[in-house]
Order: C-alpha cells, then structure tokens, then sequence
C-alpha cells in the first residue's frame, strides 16, 4: 500500500488515511489539548507524510513514522503558543515534597485520568502522554522534545503526581 | 519500577481514543495533494462547486456581509454609548462590583455551588441535612473584606476553602447516612 501511495494513488493514500486518521488524531489532540488544532496538525501531518513518502525507508512501520510526523508538528503547534505554563528546562532540582499516592489504593478510571489530562499545563501533559499513551521511552522523548533524558524523568514523575492530585480532586467533587 | 498507572493506562490503551477528527477532512487534504495517476471524482467535485457562484448570487451575498456589518458597527456604536453614560454612575452611586475587583470569583462560586447544591439534595432525599450557619457568616465576611483587601489571592483563596470544606462535610454527611441505611436493611434481614 505505501509503494502505491508513493506513486501518488489517490486510493492508496485514503486507505491510509482510513486506516491512521483516528488513532493520529488521537495523539495529536492529546498533546495540542484542542480540536481545531488537533485537526491542522493532522492535515498538515498527512500532507507532509505523502509528499515526503520517498525518504521513508521502511526501516520502522509506516504507523510509527507517521506518528514521529504527527508529534513533531503538535509539538510545534502548542511551542508556538507560548503558553508553556511549566517550562520544561527548569525544576530540574526540585524537591520531592508532594505525597506518593502510589501507597495508597487508587480506583483508577478511564474517563478520570483522561479528564485530568486535559487539565495537566502543556508540558507536562506532552511528557506524560507520550511515555503512558504513546508507549515513548525517555530516550525518545527526549529526542523529540530536544531536552535530556534526565529531564524527561523528572518531567514524568512530576507530571504523574500531578495527575494523580488532579485525580483526587475530581473523585471529591464527583 | 512498577508503575501501577502505566499498567492501568497500557491495559485501557483502547479507550482512550475517544476522539474522531471531522468527516471530511480527508477532502481538504486530497484537495492540496498534487493530482494523482488515478484522482478519484470525490475531491473535485466541491471544488468545482465553489467556482459556480456567478455575478448574480454574489451580488446577494454582497448586500448581506454589507448589512451585517453595519448591523454590527450600529450596535458597537450603541454599547460603546451606553458604557460611557453608565461608567461613571456606577463609580459615583455604589461601590465597584465585585465582578471588577475579583472576576474568578463568579467561576469558583458557581463551580463549587453546583457541586454543594446536588449534594445537598441528595442528603436531603436520604432525609438528612447540613447546616453550613458559621460558614455562612464567616463566607459573607470575607465577601465584604474582599472590597477593600490589598490581598486578594489569599481571600479568594480562603473562601475556596470554605466552599470547599462544605463539600467535605457534605461527603461525610453522606457517607454517615449511607452506612447507616445499610446497617438497617442488614438488621432487617
């Protein structure tokens, strides 16, 4: 299917489309936190994977290629915004003060931890996603994000409490 | 490291795929893609739609931006009218509202209220109820300070905690009740 796509079949490139748009749009709402640019990024992701098709070699599966595509461009997309409410470089020596949940017993819930997603500040929500949902080592996301590996760590296990408080405040409120 | 929530979240992969991008964004991608050896009629075909509007329909449309915009300007021009003659009433005859001085008040209060006033309900349909008579008063205190604080962040802050509190009492309320008719029903087995 992606030898024809690369000739440029219309039908090929829409059985593509078919087969990624819903789990890319996934990603790519998850780390923009909004519709409309989720949806750019996606456009924008599958034009530039059409046209840029000749320098996939076919060294990973074309899903995982696609989505380095699709990450890449939503992360340019929240950058841009500026609104990076927890710059990613700095904290990097915080002290660990908040409580560790993970001793508790926590009821966890699908709709929960997505809710309190969409409530994480940029960075941390990108970090946590792409480690939890993406299934991103810190290697990687480090790579991606162009920060240290380190970084990433900490990123995460900050991000991760501050899920988890999230969590606990929607359980209170429920 | 074990990592409970990864475990969770690895497990449920599948649901957390809720959203599904608009039907037809694949036309306006095939629309930017260069032609391909086989372009199927779909892609053109709304294009070709949009060429159609000829002289006479747009000449309609025309009127209508036009009218609409100068529905649009009237109206600002009115608002901006009414805000003049209003503003300084407002500063003369009675203090500056509180929408002024602290606007995320209004979003705190109804977001907790609406979390209190179900609760309520629901105890009170167990037959139970809370009085909330000293947070009451110790609220509307701090409601006044608000006029004339030179700390805000940490009133609102405080009467979050008072809407907040009720809600706990209002959970424990709950909780008494629900054991307490459990008890009942295990007692009239």
């Amino acid at each position: 299917m992606v030898a024809r796509c690369k000739e440029g079949d219309r039908k090929a490139q829409y059985e593509l489309y078919k087969l990624y748009s819903k789990s890319m749009f996934n990603v790519s709402m998850r780390i923009t936190n909004d519709y409309t640019e989720a949806e750019d990024v996606l456009q924008e992701a599958f034009l530039s994977a059409f046209r840029e098709l000749n320098s996939f070699k076919g060294d990973a599966t074309f899903g995982s290629w696609l989505k380095r595509i699709v990450i890449n461009k939503a992360i340019t997309k929240v950058r841009s915004r500026r609104l990076q409410v927890v710059p990613i470089e700095e904290h990097q020596d915080f002290a660990e003060e908040a409580p560790d949940y993970d001793q508790e017993e926590m009821d966890y819930k699908v709709d929960c931890i997505k809710k309190a997603i969409q409530a994480l500040p940029d960075g941390y929500r990108v970090v946590l996603t792409l480690y939890l949902l993406e299934g991103y080592d810190h290697g990687e996301i480090a790579e991606v994000l162009g920060i240290s590996e380190a970084t990433s760590k900490s990123q995460y296990s900050r991000a991760r409490k501050k899920l988890l408080t999230l969590m606990k405040e929607e359980t209170f409120l429920a | 490291m074990s990592d409970k929530l990864k475990d969770f979240v690895q497990a449920h992969r599948e649901e957390f795929d809720s959203f599904t991008p608009r039907p037809d964004l694949w036309q306006d991608i095939a629309a930017e893609l260069p032609a391909g050896q086989t372009a199927p009629q779909e892609a053109s075909a709304p294009e070709a739609k949009v060429f159609s509007l000829n002289w006479n329909t747009a000449w309609r449309y025309a009127a209508a931006v036009a009218l609409l915009v100068t529905v649009g300007l009237a109206l600002r021009y009115l608002s901006v009218n009414n805000a003049q003659t209003s503003a300084p009433l407002a500063t003369n005859g009675q203090p500056v509202t509180l929408e002024k001085i602290a606007p995320e008040l209004r979003q705190m209060e109804t977001r907790y209220v609406q979390v209190i006033e179900k609760k309520e309900s629901k105890l009170k349909a167990m037959g139970a109820e809370v009085q909330f008579a000293e947070l009451d008063s110790a609220y509307n205190e701090l409601k006044k300070e608000l006029y004339t604080t030179p700390n805000k962040e940490v009133l609102l802050q405080a009467m979050g905690d008072n809407l907040k509190m009720r809600i706990a009492l209002l959970n424990q309320q709950l909780e008494v009740v629900e054991n307490k008719n459990s008890d009942k029903k295990l007692r009239a087995l």
